[in-house]
């Protein structure tokens, strides 16, 4: 870059104090432009980075800009204001812009142009220029003719310079710029789609050279339409003529305005005023190609130049240009494209159907709806009223909820007491500190006590002092685990008897889960447990009756291989009586002998197996309600044989060590042996006793008398070997059996006929430790 | 004993062994025995000789030793009936003696009950009935 500064500027001068001025014009004159806000903030960005920014050691870029035409021209404004932008934003160091207006519309410059450009000369003489900036072609057309003279060398940038004219043009050298386009035929396009029904055009001109431009390429197109419209040109007509001819139209016409910078009369204007006077009158919609803003004049739209976009791109050629880069290497600029822009007022307007608009277009000057004007208050306020509706509805809704779950507590507790007080179960409840602090009607009604006297601990006074430990201990040891639990326990009813209660309770949890005690319920269980017993015994005559099968099949399985053995054993008897014994018989009839008994002991183990129940399960017994089942089981059978029972158990008998199920069968086994041996005595003799004692410290015996016929003594000692049987039906396992389960216990038995008729039999088992 | 092989007795019992053991028995004894482990296998036996004493077992697959008694004296035989059984039932002994069998034995009883019995059947005239 330095290089090329040198190279461009071969002479090095000292900027003067004038050179300051004209950028304070530049400045002030900017501020009376329309968009002055911008305007001003670009002027005080120049101002303040005068002094300080870049070095101070480099010289400024010195930039002419020569507008061919009026350059307060609302288009012109924008695509400098976008120009100066650019170049300022891009470059490393101060920018200086000399602007200059040629006003060749308004002033032709034929009387002038000599002294013109003498005064130019004699203007910049004394200051390095370090790039001309063209605008319009007749700054370009300036620039070619005069450069040499005044700015020799210095490279041109132009913008703002019809397509056309561009590409048909070689440049001198140091020559690049940014085109433009008008995108009439677009525009056209739009309008007839707009307004599809249209039959009318009219196309509204001037006669400035450009203006008459404009008209022809509009011609030029319509033609290809292939009269779609019908077109009438007002091109030679004063601007108050133009005024009334478009008040007369309808709208369902179309106006076309191009420009008119100057009218027939030879009058110029700003293409926009003019425009701004047929819109005010028009009887039919607008259409323009250039530009669309805010004070502006009203149209319904157009595909418009972007003028923004025209500038900046102008500027960053300058800043490239400035930077040294050769402008012959860079051509000039294809146009930015047009965009499609409508006024939401004009449609409004006209009545244009807002949806025949192609979708990328623009819509400006939307009526701004009463949200968009006053969104920030309505917010605010809107804001304000939400949260003051929430706040109340808030503190409404916890107010009812607060009432509504305090009588649903109410309601709550009232429904509970209802249904305790009537459920058919009794129930309580009792607090953290294991004192109980409620119970049910049912429970009141069942002890026969008041509320008062249960309440605390006092429920403990009618609980069996028996099952009190179990009960009351297992109550308190449940508030350490605070676990669910379920206790049997006998509770004193208001007549003075206990009853069997199943009591079930489940902790009660607070809405925080801490612990508040439990609630519990009480069925009342007796029956249930008088079942159990009725149960245990149908278990156990069931249990008894089967042994009976067992030994009749064993009996019945038996009688064959034995019977067999015996006449085998018989025959080989007789043979071996024989002359000459037939040994091939015998040995046949040992081995039938052999093959038969061990049939019989098949048998035996398989019988042993059936009746191999279960283990033994010694547990601390008393005898007299184990033995009195007994006899209950047999009672009616008893009574139907016209047996009596007399059942002399002492009640401070020791408890003995036993199973339970095997000593009821034992028991069962003598009595029914017993009763069995009272067959044959006439009625009022048939009498059966079940006594027990204290033998010594360790044992207790138990006899089983009747008064029937006795044993045989010679069978006396045989008595409890198995299958023997002094009856006719083979019940001979029962003694078997008695024996074996009354040795399992330890304990020994015994037979023997006594001294007035009948026999005893007797049997020892062991105390319990 | 050679005197008595010309006594045909049939044994029928559904316990092979018992068949076989008794037939020993009898055979010892002088006594021709056949044996059959049915009452249908004794109904059906056709060279089935003329026996002169029949030891039936009461229970029997199929037929029964009863309902075999019953069947021939209903067709007119005179052949005298043993009953050898396992089981002591005082209702079946009646039915059996109603029924007029020379005699009802136990399987336990010794052989000479059984062989004394059938003797007893074979004296004509003398029809104890025990």
């Amino acid at each position: 870059m330095t290089t090329t500064q040198t190279s461009d500027s071969p002479s090095t001068r000292s900027p003067r104090a004038a050179a300051r001025s004209p950028g304070l014009i530049e400045g002030l004159w900017l501020v009376k432009g329309w968009n002055w806000v911008t305007s001003l903030l670009g002027a005080v960005a120049i101002l303040s980075a005068s002094p300080g920014r870049a070095a101070e050691t480099s010289e400024p870029w010195r930039v002419v800009i020569l507008h061919g035409a009026n350059f307060f021209l609302p288009s012109a404004l924008i695509q400098d204001q976008a120009m100066r932008d650019a170049v300022t934003t891009g470059a490393h160091r101060r920018v200086e812009f000399y602007p200059e207006a040629l006003e060749t519309f308004r002033l032709p410059s034929a009387n002038y142009e000599p002294e013109y450009v003498a005064l130019l000369k004699k203007k910049y003489a004394d200051i390095k220029v370090d790039l001309v900036i063209a605008v319009t072609a007749y700054a370009l057309d300036f620039t070619e003719q005069y450069r040499d003279q005044l700015w020799p060398g210095v490279p041109v940038v132009f913008y703002s310079v019809s397509e056309e004219l561009v590409r048909n043009r070689t440049f001198p050298s140091g020559y690049t710029g940014q085109s433009i386009a008008f995108d009439i035929n677009g525009t056209i396009d739009l309008a007839l789609r707009l307004q599809p029904k249209t039959r009318r055009m009219v196309v509204i001109g001037g006669t400035a050279d450009a203006d008459q431009y404009r008209v022809r390429h509009v011609a030029e197109y319509l033609r290809t339409l292939d009269g779609r419209v019908e077109t009438r040109y007002l091109t030679n007509e004063p601007v108050q003529e133009l005024v009334s001819h478009v008040q007369a139209l309808g709208k369902n016409d179309i106006v076309l305005y191009t420009t008119v910078f100057r009218d027939v009369t030879g009058q110029t204007f700003v293409p926009q005023d003019v425009l701004r006077s047929l819109s005010e009158a028009a009887g039919a919609p607008i259409y323009w190609f250039m530009h669309m803003s805010a004070p502006g004049p009203e149209f319904v739209g157009g595909h418009l130049v972007d003028f923004r976009e025209q500038g900046r791109r102008a500027g960053e050629l300058a800043l490239r240009v400035l930077g040294g880069e050769n402008p012959d290497r860079i051509p000039a600029q294809p146009p930015p494209p047009a965009r499609i822009v409508v006024n939401a007022r004009q449609l409004d307007r006209w009545g244009i159907d807002e949806k025949r608009l192609p979708p990328n277009a623009t819509v400006l000057f939307r009526e701004p709806t009463f949200w968009e004007r006053y969104a920030l208050s309505v917010s605010i306020i809107m804001a304000i009223i939400v949260l003051q509706t929430w706040l109340i509805g808030h503190l409404l809704v916890q107010r009812r909820r607060r009432r509504r779950m305090e009588s649903e507590i109410r309601e709550s507790e009232r429904r509970f007491r209802s249904l305790a007080d009537n459920a058919p179960i009794m129930i309580w409840m009792s607090g953290p500190d294991q004192k109980c602090t409620y119970f049910n009607q049912r429970w009141l009604d069942f002890t026969g006590r008041s509320l008062a006297e249960e309440l605390g601990d006092g429920w403990v006074a009618n609980v069996h002092p028996d099952d009190a430990p179990i009960r009351v201990d297992g109550y308190h040891k449940a508030f350490e685990t605070r676990a669910p639990f379920t206790v049997e326990y006998r509770l004193r009813r208001n007549d003075g008897d206990y009853s069997w209660i199943l009591a079930s309770a489940a902790p009660r949890l607070g809405g925080d889960g801490e612990f508040l005690g439990y609630v519990g319920s009480c069925l009342d269980i007796t029956d249930r447990k008088q079942m159990e017993e009725v149960n245990r015994d149908l278990a156990h005559a069931s249990r008894v009756s089967m042994m009976g099968q067992l030994a009749a099949a064993l009996a019945h399985e038996l009688n064959q291989p034995l019977g067999a053995i015996l006449r085998n054993a018989e025959a080989g008897e007789m043979l071996m009586r024989q002359p000459q014994p037939d040994y091939e018989e015998v040995n046949a009839i040992l081995t039938d002998i052999r093959k038969d008994d061990q049939r019989a002991g098949a048998v035996i183990e398989r019988m042993r197996s059936l009746l191999k129940r279960r283990d033994l399960q010694f547990e601390s017994l008393a005898l007299k309600p184990l033995f009195d089942q007994v006899v209950e089981l047999v009672r009616s059978d008893l009574q139907a044989r016209q047996i009596t029972v007399e059942m002399a158990i002492p009640p401070d008998l020791p408890m003995v060590r036993g199973d339970r199920v095997h000593l009821q069968q034992v028991m069962l086994n003598l009595v029914a042996n017993g009763a069995d041996a009272l067959n044959g005595n006439p009625v009022g003799q048939r009498q059966l006793a079940v006594r027990a004692a204290r033998l010594n410290a360790a044992t207790v015996e138990v006899a089983v008398h009747d008064t029937g016929h006795g044993i045989p003594e010679n069978k006396l000692a045989d008595l409890f070997e198995p299958f023997y049987s002094t009856k006719s039906h083979g019940m001979g396992m029962g003694l078997s059996i008695v024996r074996t389960i009354v040795e399992s216990h330890g304990g020994r038995i015994t037979a023997e006929n006594n001294p007035d008729g009948g026999a005893t039999m007797r049997f020892t088992l062991r105390q319990a430790e | 004993m050679d005197t008595s092989t010309h006594i045909y007795v049939a044994v029928v019992d559904d316990e092979e062994s018992v068949c076989r053991s008794l037939g020993r028995v009898l055979r010892a004894a002088g006594i021709q025995p056949v044996t059959y482990n049915s009452a249908e296998e004794f109904l059906f036996d056709q060279k089935r000789p003329r026996f002169d004493c029949l030891v039936l077992d009461v229970q029997l697959n199929g037929m029964s030793g009863l309902a075999l008694h019953q069947h021939l004296t209903e067709t007119g035989s005179t052949t005298p009936v043993i009953y050898n059984t396992a089981h002591d039932e005082a209702d079946i002994r009646d039915k059996a003696k109603q029924m007029g069998c020379a005699a009802y034995l136990l399987k336990s009883q010794p052989a000479e009950a059984v062989l004394s019995a059938i003797h007893q059947a074979l004296q004509p005239g003398d029809t104890n009935h025990e």
